[in-house]
């Protein structure tokens, strides 16, 4: 049964037919004194938040193993309390039980037992188990292929699941459910890094044989001549020297994000299995979308999650990034969302992004303005190792962190935001394929015990391919991004595991392309093409696939940088050339968002109806002043725009948005 | 030296954000020569400012080798590292017992401390003072073992004529660390005039007498404090320390 479900690109739809926005806050109920639930509530509320969202700490309830504490002793621990006064203050509730929650709690959620069973944790390349070295006490990393880590942690959802249950919407406030969280190897991209725990090496064999369906196949791919799949074990490092020796090590890559996603499926099972279902399930990658964390594969039903969302905690400075987070949550999720975006930082500890109210007034409208439908701010309410947030642990209001809310809050209620669509004539893909392979091609990793710089793990053979890797693909994707907000371009982004079904719609597709790329995504790209869009490779032409094998849907490139395929075409630019790219958009019908606007701004534009939205924002420490092509009505200017006749004057770091009159 | 219970409140992140970015300038970030090898063959050298050099195919890593090529490649440090030896150093350091029966800080320092004890394969030369979270631990370990007691609150605030511009209270119990916040734990009558000496007694006063300890405190205007955080290794020069015993 249904109670909820998600309505792509607007929000929750309820049991009733109405679409919730998902704007919500978070407080740790376990972390104020109880007596002032009810009057936090209200505070939420009177900061125009409709929902809350909290964490259920494992760790914090467990007594002892298999028994729990919900609130018969401790107050603050009286979960099913905190959930009835969430309903009674009309409410609704993200609930996020882990098992690994972070929190900044010591041992991010989990009850100390587990943390340090030797049966439980990951293991590393170097054969050490996978230790997680943070004050105020180090602990171990978790394997997501353990079986005895999902055995323990259904002790804890046999305990939960009968109080989340009778709390679904809508006889209570709970509306989603987060599995896990920040699912990603405790922040240990490194393919080398971990996991290669004898659990997780079963599961790297059962998936090699998914993959692979006999010996003689995965024989035939590697070059290699073993008996069964129990024989292969993982790559520690890249050590290749030709193409046909890739594919091994790509694998390993391809594995590390299936385990990722086959943990978040069994997490999930393991809720329906004892009946909290109905409600949407999502997971929150911790930022990054290369392997491995693979958000388009998550996100296609396998693994039974409804959306993956990506956090962030950035200063505005780095706006460029938090703006590309938003454009590629719009064109690849099926609700924009983020599960954790920065209200307020962690205190421990100290982070060198930690932002202030300054970066928050500036990213918070930026993220909307590049998709965003939906978001978390985490945190609410301030406590233990938390700072920065609207109200303090005893309720206090900090009154322009409450004010900023209560406007912004106000903005989109005011204009049924979630409503409105970004207009994105153009999608821009990253390329899995190569990010993956860049991560394959490491001959050592940097670790949190001991820093070394990313380029001294690229000891591989320039003779692989034609460009260095590790410094072209940064190049080419940095300059396209620049190129793209310089250019005012209506945009989403994605990446190249993305389904067909996202490409469609766009005028145009343009990816930076190497010589490797999967079959199925070249295949989708020149099916884009041959639908009647535009398709932009480069610097060089796909002409290999994931086995590293000789195969191109582009063949018709190697006589012309251009060629047409089936209604539309293939523009290849083998050298970065702003003209060039210029004019490959100019024919096939990109345009600004608006006309003659200054090369410092950015700009989206929605529409709803007939009607039109634009945001202006600028991203610079000085004021801009420009003229709009057409009569705009102020939507959200904060005090800080001001309209003069046609012209427009936008201060330092300041996001605005404005209505066409139709 | 921290407690794995540690309360970590009441910080004022604009006076967070002022420490964590002074910090990252003052920062330990040395002119570094990695090379990389495979006992012996060399399979990447990396300088930190130039990018990939040569320093020949093969080597026999010594401190006397490091040493040339510090000289040569005109380098603050070079790290000699081969790939097998790494994974061994990573294997002694990352000790799960350890990691339960340590706190953080002590986890961390044994870590580093191995780092100077892998003879030629995982060499680093010099070895390196030990630096975490924006700090020198040694010299912290120092200062607390040295002026202050196990159990006190210490207060550290830098002020202008207007407000504190940073501030911390560090609470020992037992030699750990178990309370962390900025002044923003006082109430607000107790953070007027910044600058004065009655105000500074004041908030040792209210801490000795919050958390029923001896208090400690060191108290200077900002421009001394961010002069010391560009300049760690003078410490805090003249600047005296007070105390109030239980108030």
């Amino acid at each position: 049964m249904s109670r909820v479900s998600v309505q792509p690109q607007r929000g929750l739809n309820l049991s009733n037919g109405r679409v919730q926005p998902w704007i919500s806050g978070t407080f740790h109920y376990w972390r104020s004194d109880p007596q002032l639930w009810p009057d936090i509530l209200s505070n939420t509320k009177a900061m125009g938040f409709e929902m809350v969202e909290t964490y259920i700490p494992w760790g914090v309830h467990e007594v002892e193993r298999g028994r729990f504490e919900f609130g018969e002793k401790e107050p603050r621990k009286n979960l099913e309390k905190f959930i009835q006064l969430v309903h009674q203050a009309d409410l609704k509730l993200v609930v996020r039980p882990g098992p690994h929650i972070n929190a900044e709690l010591t041992y991010f959620g989990y009850p100390p037992r587990i943390v340090y069973d030797p049966d439980i944790v990951a293991g590393e390349a170097s054969g050490a188990l996978s230790v997680h070295d943070a004050a105020p006490k180090a602990f171990g990393n978790l394997s997501y292929a353990s079986t005895k880590l999902y055995r323990e942690t259904a002790l804890w959802f046999d305990a939960l699941a009968p109080i989340l249950k009778r709390n679904l919407h809508p006889e209570g406030p709970i509306v989603a459910l987060q599995v896990d969280n920040e699912t990603g190897y405790y922040f240990r991209p490194g393919a080398y890094l971990m996991d290669y725990s004898p659990d997780s090496i079963r599961w790297y064999r059962t998936f090699l044989e998914r993959r692979y369906g006999t010996v003689q196949a995965l024989n035939d791919t590697y070059g290699s001549g073993h008996s069964s799949f129990d024989e292969i074990t993982p790559p520690r490092f890249f050590a290749g020297e030709t193409l046909k020796d890739l594919p091994y090590y790509l694998d390993w890559s391809r594995y590390k994000e299936w385990q990722i996603n086959e943990s978040l499926r069994i997490i999930g099972g393991m809720w329906r299995e004892r009946g909290v279902d109905g409600i949407p399930f999502f997971q929150n990658f911790y930022g990054p979308t290369d392997s491995p964390y693979n958000t388009n594969e998550a996100e296609q039903g396998a693994y039974g999650l409804d959306v993956v969302g990506l956090d962030d905690y950035q200063r505005k400075e780095v706006f460029r990034t938090t703006a590309r987070k938003a454009a590629y949550l719009a064109g690849s999720s099926r609700l924009p969302l983020i599960p954790e975006f920065g209200s307020g930082c962690w205190s421990l500890p100290l982070w060198e992004n930690t932002m202030t109210l300054e970066d928050q007034r500036f990213t918070t409208p930026l993220l909307f303005m590049f998709g965003l439908k939906a978001v978390n701010y985490y945190m609410l309410v301030e406590r233990d190792r938390w700072m920065g947030s609207p109200l303090t642990s005893e309720n206090k209001i900090r009154h322009a962190y409450f004010d900023f809310y209560r406007h912004w809050n106000a903005f989109l209620r005011k204009t049924g935001f979630h409503e409105w669509d970004l207009q994105s004539d153009l999608l821009i893909l990253a390329n899995y394929d190569t990010e993956r392979l860049l991560k394959s091609l490491k001959a050592v990793e940097s670790h949190p015990v001991h820093f070394l710089p990313e380029e001294l793990g690229y000891a591989w053979s320039p003779s692989l391919f034609h460009y260095r890797l590790e410094e072209e693909h940064p190049r080419w994707s940095g300059n396209q991004w620049a190129y793209a907000l310089k250019r005012h371009l209506p945009l989403r982004c994605s990446d190249t595991a993305a389904s067909f079904e996202k490409l469609r719609g766009h005028k145009a597709a343009w990816v930076v392309t190497f010589e490797m790329m999967e079959k199925k995504a070249q295949e989708n790209l020149r099916r884009f093409a041959e639908e009647g869009g535009t398709l932009i490779l480069g610097p060089l032409a796909p002409s290999l696939d994931e086995h590293a094998r000789a195969f191109s849907c582009f063949k018709e490139l190697e006589k012309a940088p251009q060629a047409r395929l089936g209604r539309g075409k293939a523009v290849w630019i083998s050298q970065w050339n702003e003209a060039t790219v210029e004019n490959a958009l100019q024919e096939a019908g990109i345009r600004p968002v608006m006309d003659s606007l200054p090369g410092d701004l950015l700009a989206t534009r929605f529409t709803r109806g007939e009607k039109e939205l634009f945001f202006f924002a600028n991203p610079t420490g000085r004021s801009v002043e420009f003229k709009a092509d057409r009569k705009l009505m102020p939507l959200y200017v904060g005090s800080d725009a001001r309209q003069s006749g046609d012209s427009l004057l936008l201060h330092p770091w300041s996001v605005t948005a404005w209505e066409a009159p139709s | 030296m921290i407690h794995p219970d540690v309360v970590f409140e009441h910080v004022d992140i604009n006076q967070a954000r002022r420490f964590v970015d002074l910090s990252m300038l003052a920062q330990p970030n040395p002119h570094v020569l990695y090379v990389l090898h495979d006992k012996g063959k060399v399979l990447k050298a990396w300088d930190s400012r130039k990018g990939t050099v040569s320093v020949g195919s093969t080597l026999a890593p010594s401190v006397e080798l490091a040493e040339e090529l510090k000289r040569r490649h005109w380098v603050e440090e070079v790290q000699l590292i081969d790939r097998e030896s790494y994974y061994e150093y990573l294997r002694r350091a990352l000790d799960l017992k350890k990691a339960r029966e340590l706190n953080g800080y002590d986890f961390k320092d044994r870590a580093k401390d191995l780092k100077a004890a892998q003879g030629g394969g995982f060499l680093i030369h010099p070895p390196r003072e030990k630096y975490d979270y924006y700090h020198y631990t040694d010299r912290t370990r120092g200062f607390v073992s040295q002026k202050l007691s196990p159990d006190c609150v210490f207060l550290l605030g830098a002020y202008t004529s207007e407000e504190w511009w940073v501030s911390v209270m560090t609470v020992f119990s037992g030699g750990q660390v178990v309370y962390l916040s900025t002044f923003e734990y006082f109430p607000a009558e107790k953070l007027a005039s910044p600058a004065s000496s009655q105000a500074h007694e004041g908030l040792m006063k209210a801490a000795s007498s919050a958390f029923k300890k001896p208090a400690r405190g060191m108290f200077l205007p900002r421009e001394a404090f961010e002069d010391f955080a560009k300049n760690q290794w003078r410490g805090l020069g003249q600047t005296p320390l007070l105390s109030v015993e239980n108030a």
